[in-house]
């Protein structure tokens, strides 16, 4: 569960962090939540249409940030993302 | 809004935890280890991590271990830490502690130090916990605790009061600080989280007033009110924090609660 020089985030990690909204959730089916890396500092929830920003290395999983950018398309989501 | 207030707090206050001797070196870390047991193969959740001293302490005995914390600061200095250290299997993330931002049934442990009395509400603490808790993995978490009873009558009236004192104590030390329970109060909500509690012990530990307070920026007209609550305390708070005076130095003891317990 090391993080790599080469990428933003530890795969182990991303393997298993998910929306923390979408998991609150039995409409997404079983595993509910999962995330994908945009933009190399971002994590998306096709679910929820969350995004979390991966601020300094550190992925911004609240709830209250994921939905600041939830209507923001993914192709204007700031790179890097502002600070908080 | 508490947890703005815990982020304003804990974001100047990141080096002095990193530093401070009692959440550093508290007997507690050895204990939960020892109570415990890690395995090799475990993946641990230390939840509201501060400057990472309980992830710290198990990185060696685990396969990973992740770091959570409201409070971007602290993971920064936990970060640092890593690589000062040399640990190379501990990652953090920035996260509610009732709001979980993890896959249900991964972590064989999760774990929470001196960090549940800032929580809004410990039921949805431990529901998530369970959630990401694997079948028959352990939750431990050490916190303060205040007195209190389940029971009727005069006394147990009193030791109640004496819970809610030393918690306006607390709370005007530290505004982020929400509420610390007491024993009964944690084996209630345990109970109704779906735990089995398998150990509890309680141990003492003596604190400075002055670098107690100094480590939450108090300000010196808080530190006189707070002074005057330490000494004037009422008798069923007297027995609990025993205030000492010596010359200008002075002590008193909170009481700190170990609660290992099993998800089904």
């Amino acid at each position: 569960m090391s993080e790599t020089k080469d990428l933003p985030i530890s795969p182990e990690l991303l393997e298993i962090l998910r929306c923390p909204l979408a998991v609150q959730s039995d409409k997404y089916g079983e595993d509910p939540g999962r995330l994908e890396l945009v933009h190399g500092c971002w994590l998306v929830c096709a679910d929820t249409g969350m995004k979390y920003p991966i601020r300094d290395g550190i992925p911004v999983m609240l709830i209250e940030e994921g939905e600041k950018w939830r209507d923001t398309p993914i192709e204007d989501l700031p790179v890097p993302p502002p600070p908080a | 809004m508490n947890k703005e207030k815990i982020m304003t707090q804990f974001g100047r206050s990141a080096e002095a935890y990193a530093t401070s001797k009692v959440h550093a070196k508290g007997d507690s870390l050895t204990r939960l280890l020892t109570l415990t047991t890690p395995q090799p193969d475990w993946y641990v959740l230390d939840v509201a991590t501060g400057a990472g001293h309980t992830a710290f302490t198990f990185a060696p005995y685990v396969a990973g271990v992740v770091a959570t914390d409201l409070t971007p600061r602290m993971l920064q200095v936990t970060r640092e830490q890593a690589v000062e250290r040399g640990v190379t299997n501990l990652v953090v993330a920035q996260a509610d502690a009732e709001a979980l931002p993890f896959k249900s049934e991964v972590f064989h442990l999760v774990t929470c130090r001196i960090a549940a009395h800032h929580f809004g509400e410990i039921g949805r603490f431990l529901q998530e916990s369970a959630r990401v808790l694997r079948p028959h993995g352990y939750l431990a978490i050490v916190d303060n605790i205040v007195p209190g009873s389940r029971l009727r009558g005069k006394k147990a009236r009193l030791q109640r009061e004496a819970g809610q004192y030393i918690n306006a104590f607390e709370k005007l030390r530290d505004p982020s600080h929400h509420r610390c329970l007491s024993l009964s109060e944690w084996e209630d909500a345990i109970a109704a989280a779906g735990f089995q509690l398998q150990h509890q012990e309680t141990m003492t530990k003596q604190i400075e007033f002055s670098s107690w307070a100094a480590r939450m920026h108090v300000s010196p007209k808080d530190q006189i009110r707070l002074k005057a609550m330490l000494l004037q305390a009422p008798e069923a708070v007297q027995q609990f924090l025993t205030p000492h005076i010596t010359g200008d130095r002075i002590t008193f003891q909170l009481t700190e609660a170990i609660l290992v317990m099993q998800k089904p």
